[in-house]
């Protein structure tokens, strides 16, 4: 090193101007600094994002299995095993006389299995029927004179004409009422004779009634039957009716003829729906973020507790006007399970990630301490920088980012307030405990002056509350959502040391889907 | 130190304004300049376990920041670029309310204008306090050249000051360097 007691005046004046200069370096330089000696240590948030959905959706999808769907088909036999069937295990002969009844099942296990796990009571007379003739009655036949039947015309004073599907009838007589024009309009009639409510046909089944005393016969020959010629010039005082079409592509049909059938149908076949309980939902929503600040009762504590501090330490100032604040872009992703409590309300539970951040207009200038409280305050325990960044007033404009990543657990209530087909729409409120890290935001300094690294002071843990409105629109299992949302943190970000209390609030579109099994 | 993030944040804090400014004075541009910085201060952070108390610290810190920044300038070959004298005739002052900081800033900037080997030089010379045997050695050149770069650079800079109205000629006003510069 020169001797400095050779500078001439120039030197000392150049040293002297310009280390009176100084210049802020961008936040990048520092992350580069730690990077480069640390390690990347930011949260993989992106990641664990993706990590944790694809999780949630093999979990919601793998191990959450579809209820068993109720079992209403019939027998897939062959047209051989169809005609083989015998009316060995026939069911006792119904009690009342039954004007019309909807019975589809042909066999005696169908109406047996059918009973049993739709729990319906329902009594059919079609095996007792074909006993009571003791014909070997077939009551299934095979698909090509189902065809034949559906072709043909059934002519009788009171016939009904078929061309394969449900055809209407005339019903003159006076057990019209019992006397069907179509299979959808037989079963009404049914279901309305019986109190029963109002059943559609089911589909794929074509059948016809008969009008009592009516001949049967088919082209004026004999129904084409087995065993037929027996039945040929017979007539009934009772419902024949013919019922063909296919269970669970099986072709069928089934005749019954009885002469003393008095059974009534207690109460249509039905099956019992799906219960659809359990749903997957997925989410994402970007938001702006904004904060509120108020003065907690610490605020209060330092003005009437500090004495022989300087004077700016005991006061308050209006927070809006000295604080300066920009709302920033935030986002939230999350997924859920829920179960449906009824048809209107839905509970839900699951995890959620968000990142909240917002912008603080500030100044640079030289640096100086900051004019903390010392001693036995509230605040002396607080390990801040004595140096700060940036202050309130200055020449230089700058920015300070104060963003958070949050990690949250709702537990959210869905209640479906409107729907109509497709379309649906709802309210959802939800409580979000709360856990924030990656937290490293600015705080004002107790002399309102400059602004100071208050990651220390941050809650770890913090509670949210959300409010949400939706529109969804279905599309087989898959709801598709769309609509606002708020969510407001309910306790400060800040623990309760430092005066000032800072809370968040988002505002949002939500949009995402839910999935019902 | 070297392993914690929170006083390693503090020491930057403290002391990244002043040596940014330090890097700036030797840099063609700002990104530069914080490329210079975000080298010296990885050193510092490495090497901070050679710190042996004597001496103050931020000295220490100052010399590894020179360094760092003569080793860019060697590294990205910038001692080649050179600058017309009447640019400084062009450069834009901002109207501030601290004349302090615009001087500051100002003498700053007209050092800046210098070509590259001569602001180096007295940067080195001038401001940080190295002898002509110190700067040769740093910057491979020979001691009588960076005596000769000085005088050139301190002429130039002169000229420059007096051109932006910074320093007034001691010629014409009869003033002298010790009087120019008071405030």
């Amino acid at each position: 090193m020169k001797n400095p007691l050779n500078r001439d005046d120039f030197e000392f004046y150049l040293e002297q101007e310009v280390n009176q200069h100084r210049m802020y370096p961008s936040d990048k330089i520092w992350r580069n600094i730690q990077q480069d000696i640390h390690g990347y240590k930011k949260w993989p948030a992106l990641t664990v994002i993706t990590l944790f959905v694809i999780s949630a959706l093999v979990v919601g999808t793998v191990l959450i299995k579809p209820q068993k769907q109720t079992i209403t088909a019939s027998a897939a036999k062959t047209a051989a095993e169809k005609a083989d069937d015998s009316a060995a295990k026939l069911l006792p002969p119904p009690e009342n006389a039954q004007e019309h009844f909807s019975a589809e099942h042909i066999t005696q296990q169908t109406i047996a299995r059918v009973k049993q796990e739709q729990d319906i009571d329902i009594t059919d007379n079609i095996g007792n029927a074909l006993s009571a003739y003791n014909n070997g009655f077939n009551t299934i036949m095979p698909a090509e004179n189902i065809a034949a039947i559906a072709d043909n015309t059934i002519t009788d004073n009171n016939t009904v004409s078929t061309a394969g599907n449900n055809v209407a009838s005339p019903a003159p007589q006076a057990q019209a009422a019992n006397v069907v024009a179509a299979g959808a309009t037989a079963q009404k009639a049914v279901a309305k004779k019986d109190g029963q409510p109002a059943k559609a046909a089911q589909p794929g089944f074509n059948w016809l009634t008969m009008m009592p005393n009516a001949d049967i016969s088919l082209n004026g020959q004999s129904v084409l039957l087995p065993n037929s010629s027996k039945l040929a010039g017979k007539k009934t005082n009772t419902f024949m009716f013919s019922l063909f079409g296919k269970r669970d592509n099986v072709p069928y049909a089934g005749l019954s003829l009885d002469n003393s059938f008095t059974q009534p149908i207690r109460r249509p076949f039905t099956l019992k729906p799906k219960s659809h309980r359990f749903d997957f939902s997925f989410y994402a929503a970007p938001s702006i973020s904004y904060r509120s600040l108020s003065y907690g009762k610490q605020a209060s504590a330092n003005r009437t507790y500090i004495s022989g501090l300087p004077y700016n330490a005991n006061y308050t100032v209006d927070l809006g006007r000295t604080i300066h604040n920009k709302p920033a872009a935030g986002y939230e992703v999350g997924a859920a399970l829920g179960y449906k409590l009824n048809d209107v309300l839905t509970i839900r539970g699951g995890f959620q990630f968000n990142m909240r951040d917002y912008d603080i207009e500030a100044y640079k200038r030289v640096n100086t301490y900051s004019n903390l409280v010392p001693g036995n305050t509230p605040l002396g325990g607080i390990d801040v920088s004595n140096q700060s960044s940036a202050s309130l007033n200055g020449n230089d404009k700058t920015t300070l980012q104060n963003r958070y990543y949050q990690l949250s657990a709702p537990i959210s209530l869905d209640a479906r307030v409107w729907h109509n087909g497709r379309f649906a729409a709802g309210v959802e409120g939800s409580v979000q405990p709360t856990y924030i890290f990656d937290k490293d935001p600015f705080i004002i300094t107790s002399d309102y002056k400059s602004y100071t690294d208050g990651s220390k002071l941050v809650r770890n843990w913090n509670l949210n509350t959300g409010f949400a409105t939706y529109l969804s629109y279905t599309t087989g299992q898959f709801k598709w959502r769309l609509g606002p949302q708020f969510r407001y943190q309910a306790l400060s970000t800040l623990s309760g040391d430092y005066p000032i209390k800072e809370h968040l609030f988002d505002y949002g579109v939500k949009i995402g889907f839910v999935k019902t099994f | 130190m070297q392993n914690d993030p929170v006083a390693q944040r503090e020491l930057y804090n403290r002391y990244s304004p002043k040596m940014l400014s330090v890097c700036y004075r030797f840099a063609q541009s700002r990104e530069d300049a914080e490329d210079m910085l975000q080298e010296g201060f990885i050193r510092i952070f490495t090497q901070i376990h050679t710190f042996q108390n004597k001496g103050a610290f931020e000295g220490w810190i100052r010399r590894i920041i020179v360094h760092t920044c003569i080793n860019f300038l060697k590294k990205y070959k910038k001692f080649n670029d050179s600058i017309d004298l009447g640019y400084a005739e062009y450069l834009q002052v901002k109207e501030e309310t601290v004349p302090s900081i615009m001087q500051a800033k100002q003498v700053v900037e007209c050092i800046r204008l210098l070509p590259v080997g001569y602001k180096t030089v007295l940067n080195l010379y001038a401001i940080e306090g190295y002898n002509h045997k110190e700067i040769a050695d740093m910057l491979d050149i020979e001691e009588s050249t960076s005596r000769s770069q000085y005088t050139r650079a301190k002429t130039m800079l002169e000229g420059i000051l007096i051109k932006k109205k910074i320093l007034e000629k001691p010629g014409e006003t009869e003033l002298t360097w010790a009087t120019a510069f008071k405030k």
